[in-house]
C-alpha cells in the first residue's frame, strides 16, 4: 500500500531531493501523535497489571510502614494523572526521570546499554548480509538442486535450533575447549568487546541469515524468469550486470524490508542472548524493569523503541527510492 | 686452542644452567605468589551499597560487608558471636545498657579516623531510615551515647537478641562526615567504611571491583589485594566460566549442576551449612485453608522427601521445624516430620465433612526451577490425598502483590536467616502487624504475645523453651508447613583457599587467596 502510495506520487511529482526532504520532515512530525499515543497507552498498561514497585525493591521482609515509606518516597501515592504529567514534563525537558530500581538516572542507564545493543545489532546484521546474499543467490542457481536443497536445509536448522542452545554450544567449543574467545561479559577495551560480540553476534545471526537467505533465494528465483531479465540477456548485456542491475536490485525491495524488521526487532534486544553471554544490553533492561515495575524506564524503553522502529520504516523508505526509481515521494 | 674452546664452552653451559636455576627458581616464586585479584561470578549487581539502603539482596550484601564492619560479628559457623571494631563489652543486670570498648586506632578507607559521633550517626541511621528493610534489628535502641574508645546504646526494652542484630549488615560504621559533605545520593552508590576492601571501580550491571582497604586495622589483611564480583546472570554461563578460569568462584549453583563441576579438572565443589528453608505458606483467612483441620490434613498429604530427594539430593533434607537446624539448639528437633500417608489426609478430610476431594490453587513463581519441581510434586502427591490442586504461575511483581495481599490460597516461599537468633523468623511469622503472619493472615494474640515474651526473655534457658514452643504451636496450626531445607552450594577453582560462608550466606572475602 506504501509503495502504491508512493506510485502514484511519483506519477504526480517525479523523483526530487525537495519532494524527499519533505516526505522526511512529513514522516518525522507523523511520529509526535504516535509516540503521544504509545506513552498514554504504556503509562496505563504498566499501572493496570497487579505490582507494586516499592514492595518488589523491599522484598519479602519489609514490614508495610518501610513499603509505604518508600511508596510515598518515589512518588507513587500521587494521583495518575499528576504522576502521567510529571513523566510528560520530564520527557519534554529531555529529562527521562530516575529509575525506580537502580535508583540512578535513566538517561544514564540508556547510555550504558545502548552501544552494547546497537553493537550487537549491527554486528549481526553485517554477519548476515555477509552469510545470506551469496547463499541465497547460490540456492536460486541450483534450484531444486543438491546445493538448493543443501542451503535450504542449513536455513531451516539454523530457524529451529534454540538461540540459548546454539548460545552454549558455541561457549563451550570456543570458549571453554578452545579457550579462543571469552565465556561472555563486555569488555573493557575495544579489543575486548570486539572478541565479545563475536559468538552472540553470531548466534543472533542465525535467524536473521535463514530468514533473509531464504527470502533472496526465492526472490532470484521468481525474478529470473522475468521477461525483463531475458530482454536484458537477449540485449547481450553481460551476466554481471543482468545479476547486478536486473536481478539482485529486485530481490533487495522485499529483502530490505525483512532486514528492516529484523533490525529493529534485534534493537529491541535479546533477553535470551543478552542473559547467555552476559551482556548488559537493553533487552535484559527492558525484562528486568518489567518484572521489577520500574516505571520510569520501561516507559523510556518503549518510547526508545518506538522512536527506533519508526526511524527504521522511514528510512527503508528511503531506501526503497534508492532502489528502485520508480517510487518516488 | 683447543682447550680453551671447551673452557669457554664450558663456561656457557655453566652460564646456561646456573640461569635455568634461576629461572626455575622465579618461576616457582611466582607460582606460590598469591594472585592480584579473585573474581567472583554471581546473578546480579547491586542496586546501591548503603547498608540502609531500600534493596538488600543478597547482590547488595555481598558487597557491603567486605566495605562496611560494626561491633561485632558473627563467627564461621553462625553460631557465636565475635568481636570486630568492639573489643569486649558488658551488658547490665536489667539487659537494657550495652558499653562496647572500641578498638583503637580504627581509620575508614579514606584515612579518617572513626569518631564516636559516626558511631552514633550510624546506629541511629539504621533505626531511623524508613525506607530500610532491616530498620527492624535497631527498633529497641533508645539511645547512642559514643566516644573515640567507647559506643554506649541503651535500648528501651530489654531485648535479649540484641548481640546478634548487632552483626547484621546494617549495623556497622559510616562516616558522618563523608556522609554529609556528599549528600543521601552520592553515598549510596560511593560507600566508605573501614572493611578490609574499599570500592575501587563499579561498572553497573557488569561488574564491581574492590581494592584492599590500607588502612585496615589488621596487618596483613587482606589476602588478595583485589576482589572483582562479575555479573554471570545465567548458571551455565557462569559454570563455563568458572571452567575457562574467566571466575574463580561461582555461587548459586543449582544441584542438578554438581556432576558437571565435581567432574571438571581443576574446579571444587563444597557445601555449606545453610539457614534456607523452602516453605508451603497457607492463606487461613479463605477457604478451603481457613478451616484449621483442613490444614492439618494438609500435612499427611505432603512427601517431604520425596520433594526434598528431587529438588536438593544429598544436600537436603526435611524439615518441620520453623527454625532451623543450623541455628543449633533454637531448633525444635523434637518436631518430626509426618510420613508421607494420603489415606490419613483423606480419613482427616472426610471426618471434617468434605466428601469431595478439596479444590485450591497453589501459587507459585515463574521462572523458578526449584519452586517448579516443588509445585509439581506437591500437585502429584496431595492430588491423591483428597485434594485437588491447582497449579498458577505468576511472574514476581504479581505473584509478591497476590500473596502480600492475602489473595492467594497457597504458595511457596524461602527464607534464610539473617541473624543467629531465631527471633527473626518467628517474629515475621507470628507477628501479624509485620506481614500478616507472613502472608497466611494467623492473627493468633497469645502467640504474638509469647514470641514478644521470647525477644525480650534474658534467661537463655527459658527463652529457649519458649522458641521450641512458638514451634510446636506453628507446627500444629499449619499455616506455614517447612518442606526442606538445602546447603549453601560453592563451585570454585582448586586454586582458591579459604572460601568460608556462614548459614547466614555471608562471605569474608579478606580471607580469600588464590595461588597462582
Amino acid at each position: 500500500m506504501c509503495v502504491l502510495a508512493r506510485l502514484s506520487c511519483s506519477r504526480l511529482g517525479g523523483w526530487a531531493p525537495v519532494n524527499q526532504l519533505n516526505y522526511v520532515i512529513r514522516r518525522v512530525l507523523q511520529i509526535i501523535p504516535v509516540l503521544l499515543v504509545v506513552s498514554v497507552l504504556i503509562f496505563l498498561m504498566l499501572r493496570l497489571i497487579p505490582g507494586d514497585p516499592a514492595r518488589l525493591m523491599l522484598g519479602d521482609k519489609a514490614k508495610e510502614s518501610a513499603v509505604a515509606a518508600l511508596r510515598e518516597k518515589l512518588g507513587l501515592t500521587r494521583p495518575l494523572p499528576t504522576q502521567y504529567v510529571i513523566f510528560m514534563k520530564q520527557i519534554l525537558s529531555g529529562d527521562l526521570g530516575t529509575s525506580l530500581t537502580y535508583q540512578r538516572p535513566v538517561a544514564e542507564l540508556l547510555k550504558d546499554r545502548l552501544p552494547i545493543t546497537v553493537s550487537l545489532t549491527l554486528a549481526s546484521t553485517l554477519l548476515s548480509l555477509l552469510a545470506s546474499f551469496p547463499l541465497g543467490y547460490f540456492a536460486a542457481k541450483h534450484k531444486d538442486r543438491a546445493g538448493d536443497q543443501a542451503v535450504r536445509a542449513t536455513a531451516l536448522v539454523a530457524i529451529a535450533m534454540p538461540s540459548f542452545w546454539v548460545a552454549l554450544l558455541l561457549m563451550i567449543l570456543f570458549c571453554v575447549k578452545l579457550h579462543w574467545l571469552p565465556v561472555g561479559g563486555w569488555g573493557s577495551t575495544l579489543w575486548e568487546q570486539a572478541r565479545a560480540l563475536i559468538l552472540p553476534a553470531f548466534t543472533q545471526s542465525l535467524m536473521t541469515t535463514a530468514l533473509l537467505m531464504r527470502n533472496i533465494r526465492n526472490s532470484v528465483v521468481d525474478i529470473t524468469v522475468m521477461d525483463y531479465v531475458d530482454f536484458a540477456r537477449s540485449k547481450g548485456i553481460s551476466e554481471a550486470a543482468v545479476r547486478n542491475r536486473h536481478i539482485f536490485r529486485n530481490a533487495m525491495i522485499s529483502t530490505v524490508t525483512l532486514l528492516a524488521m529484523r533490525m529493529a526487532y534485534m534493537l529491541g534486544g535479546s533477553v535470551i542472548i543478552e542473559t547467555v553471554f552476559s551482556l548488559p544490553g537493553l533487552g535484559k533492561l527492558m525484562v528486568d524493569s518489567i518484572f521489577g515495575r520500574d516505571y520510569t524506564v520501561v516507559q523510556s524503553l518503549v518510547f526508545l523503541f518506538a522512536f527506533m522502529v519508526l526511524v527504521i520504516n522511514l528510512l527503508t523508505d528511503v531506501i526503497y527510492s534508492l532502489l528502485d526509481p520508480r517510487v518516488s515521494f | 686452542m683447543v682447550q680453551e674452546r671447551f673452557a669457554s664452552g664450558g663456561k656457557l653451559w655453566l652460564r646456561i644452567a646456573l640461569f635455568a636455576c634461576a629461572l626455575t627458581v622465579s618461576l616457582a616464586c611466582a607460582a606460590a605468589k598469591p594472585a592480584q585479584q579473585i573474581v567472583i561470578g554471581r546473578l546480579g549487581d547491586a542496586a546501591q551499597l548503603d547498608p540502609n539502603g531500600a534493596v538488600q539482596s543478597p547482590n547488595e550484601v555481598s558487597v557491603t560487608q567486605q566495605i562496611y564492619e560494626g561491633l561485632v560479628t558473627v563467627s564461621d559457623d553462625g553460631k557465636s558471636i565475635l568481636p570486630c571494631l568492639a573489643t569486649s563489652w558488658t551488658i547490665s543486670k536489667d539487659g537494657l545498657t550495652y558499653t562496647f570498648k572500641l578498638r583503637p586506632n580504627v581509620k575508614f578507607s579514606d584515612g579518617t579516623p572513626v569518631k564516636g559521633e559516626d558511631w552514633v550517626w550510624s546506629l541511629i541511621r539504621a533505626r531511623d531510615t524508613e525506607t530500610s528493610e532491616y530498620r527492624f534489628v535497631a527498633d529497641a535502641i533508645a539511645d547512642v551515647q559514643a566516644t573515640d574508645r567507647m559506643v554506649t546504646i541503651k535500648l528501651s526494652h530489654p531485648w535479649a537478641p540484641f548481640l546478634a542484630d548487632l552483626c547484621c549488615f546494617n549495623m556497622v560504621v559510616g562516616c558522618k562526615a563523608y556522609h554529609d559533605k556528599v549528600g543521601e545520593a552520592s553515598y549510596n552508590m560511593n560507600p566508605l567504611g573501614t572493611g578490609p576492601y574499599k570500592l575501587k571501580e563499579w561498572k553497573k550491571e557488569e561488574y564491581i571491583l574492590l581494592d584492599a582497604n590500607p588502612y585496615y586495622y589488621v596487618t596483613g589483611m587482606p589476602k588478595t589485594p583485589e576482589i572483582k564480583f562479575t555479573v554471570v546472570p545465567d548458571d551455565n554461563t557462569r559454570l563455563m566460566q568458572l571452567q575457562a578460569g574467566q571466575i574463580d568462584i561461582a555461587n548459586d549453583i543449582p544441584f542438578t549442576m554438581v556432576e558437571p563441576v565435581k567432574q571438571s579438572k581443576g574446579l571444587k565443589f563444597e557445601i555449606f551449612p545453610s539457614t534456607q528453608i523452602r516453605y508451603l505458606i497457607i492463606n487461613t483467612t479463605i477457604p478451603p485453608f481457613n478451616d484449621p483441620k483442613v490444614r492439618q490434613a494438609l500435612v499427611y498429604g505432603i512427601n517431604k522427601k520425596e520433594i526434598s530427594d528431587l529438588v536438593a539430593g544429598q544436600y537436603g533434607a526435611p524439615v518441620s521445624a520453623l527454625v532451623s537446624e543450623a541455628q543449633g539448639k533454637w531448633c525444635n528437633s523434637s518436631l518430626k516430620t509426618v510420613d508421607y500417608s494420603p489415606d490419613t489426609a483423606k480419613k482427616m478430610l472426610a471426618a471434617a465433612g468434605y466428601t469431595q476431594p478439596v479444590a485450591f490453587t497453589l501459587s507459585i513463581r515463574a521462572g523458578s526451577q526449584v519452586y517448579e519441581q516443588i509445585a509439581t510434586l506437591l500437585k502429584s502427591e496431595l492430588d491423591k490425598a483428597g485434594f485437588s490442586v491447582n497449579l498458577e504461575q505468576l511472574e514476581r511483581a504479581s505473584i509478591t502483590a497476590k500473596y502480600s495481599s492475602l489473595q492467594h490460597q497457597a504458595t511457596i516461599l524461602q527464607w534464610i536467616d539473617d541473624i543467629t537468633d531465631p527471633s527473626e523468623v518467628t517474629g515475621w511469622t507470628v507477628d501479624y502487624s509485620q506481614s500478616k503472619s507472613w502472608y497466611t493472615g494467623l492473627n493468633d494474640k497469645a502467640l504474638n504475645d509469647l514470641n514478644t515474651a521470647a525477644s525480650r526473655e534474658l534467661n537463655e534457658a527459658k527463652r529457649i523453651k519458649m522458641y521450641h514452643e512458638i514451634q510446636k504451636r506453628i507446627y500444629d496450626n499449619a499455616n506455614v508447613i517447612p518442606l526442606f531445607r538445602n546447603d549453601f552450594a560453592y563451585a570454585y577453582s582448586s586454586k582458591v583457599q579459604g572460601l568460608v560462608v556462614t548459614p547466614l550466606y555471608v562471605v569474608f572475602a579478606k580471607d580469600l587467596v588464590k595461588n597462582q
